[in-house]
């Protein structure tokens, strides 16, 4: 197994126990964080390509770089909406937050 | 495999599936800070400095704090009533679907792109990646750049008119 391969099962294994996170969690807050960790993932997976494949010109350093700064504003935007959410309906249990359901 | 990425693979596993698996959500927070430490290594070992070190600045420095602060905020949700609390409605079939879908991943994409696709891999070392960066954002991909700005102004200001305390007066 080279070593961008290994590379890809670690970012896989991230990526799904983000997934697990986003869709086993009933909080609003675990769920961002569950988020966070299939960004961290995917970002893994941008250096180690352009690691083993791109050494010279490092495009995929770029794009991470990219990726750091919409994680941040989202994780801003959302932990504010959250907020918003819990000043307004006192919970941030995403199975009680049913006011757009019909 | 070097010692220290299997290190670092013991530590960022293990502490993402803290941040998944325990009730106790403050636990979940700072396991994810350790987590992304573990990330920070693994870009130090791929030869990006700068990006270990905005990884740092970034995750472990902000948004774990951010994390932290907006689980204080939304109180209800901590301590032992959620920790030895109930389980969450409909959890069994959540977790089943969760483990269908990253198994469906899993068998689907990954291993036959593992075992047939081959990269042109090059075993050229990095040298002077901060150069190549900075060309990147500068030169190549200016107007994306300049565009997250935008974004980082407009989520900045979207995100405190969103947390704002209305005062009724």
């Amino acid at each position: 197994m080279s070593d961008l391969q290994s590379y890809l099962l670690l970012s896989a294994g991230l990526f799904s126990l983000g997934v697990y996170g986003v869709m086993t969690r009933r909080n609003a807050v675990a769920i961002l964080m569950g988020i966070e960790l299939m960004l961290n993932a995917a970002n893994i997976n941008l250096v180690a390509f352009s690691r083993f494949v791109d050494p010279v010109r490092l495009e995929g350093h770029s794009f991470a770089i990219f990726v750091i700064t919409v994680a941040a504003a989202e994780a801003a935007v959302g932990l504010a909406i959250v907020i918003c959410i819990y000043r307004n309906a006192r919970n941030i249990n995403v199975d009680d937050i049913n006011l757009l359901k019909w | 495999m070097s010692f220290s990425f299997a290190l670092l693979v013991i530590v960022t596993v293990a502490s993402a599936f803290v941040v998944v698996s325990t009730r106790n959500i403050v636990h979940a927070a700072l396991a994810l800070g350790f987590c992304f430490f573990g990330v920070a290594g693994f870009y130090l070992l791929l030869d990006a400095p700068f990006i270990a070190a905005a990884q740092v600045l970034i995750y472990v420095g902000s948004i774990t704090v951010l994390i932290l602060f907006a689980i204080m905020l939304t109180a209800q949700t901590t301590g032992p009533r959620e920790a030895g609390g109930r389980e969450p409605r409909g959890s069994a079939q959540w977790k089943l679907l969760s483990g269908a879908v990253v198994l469906a991943l899993f068998a689907a994409v990954l291993l036959p792109t593992l075992r047939v696709a081959s990269w042109p891999l090059s075993a050229e070392p990095v040298r002077d990646a901060l150069t190549y960066l900075t060309r990147g954002l500068l030169q190549t991909y200016l107007y994306p750049f300049e565009v997250a700005s935008v974004l980082l102004l407009a989520a900045l200001v979207g995100a405190i008119v969103l947390a704002k305390e209305e005062r009724s007066e």
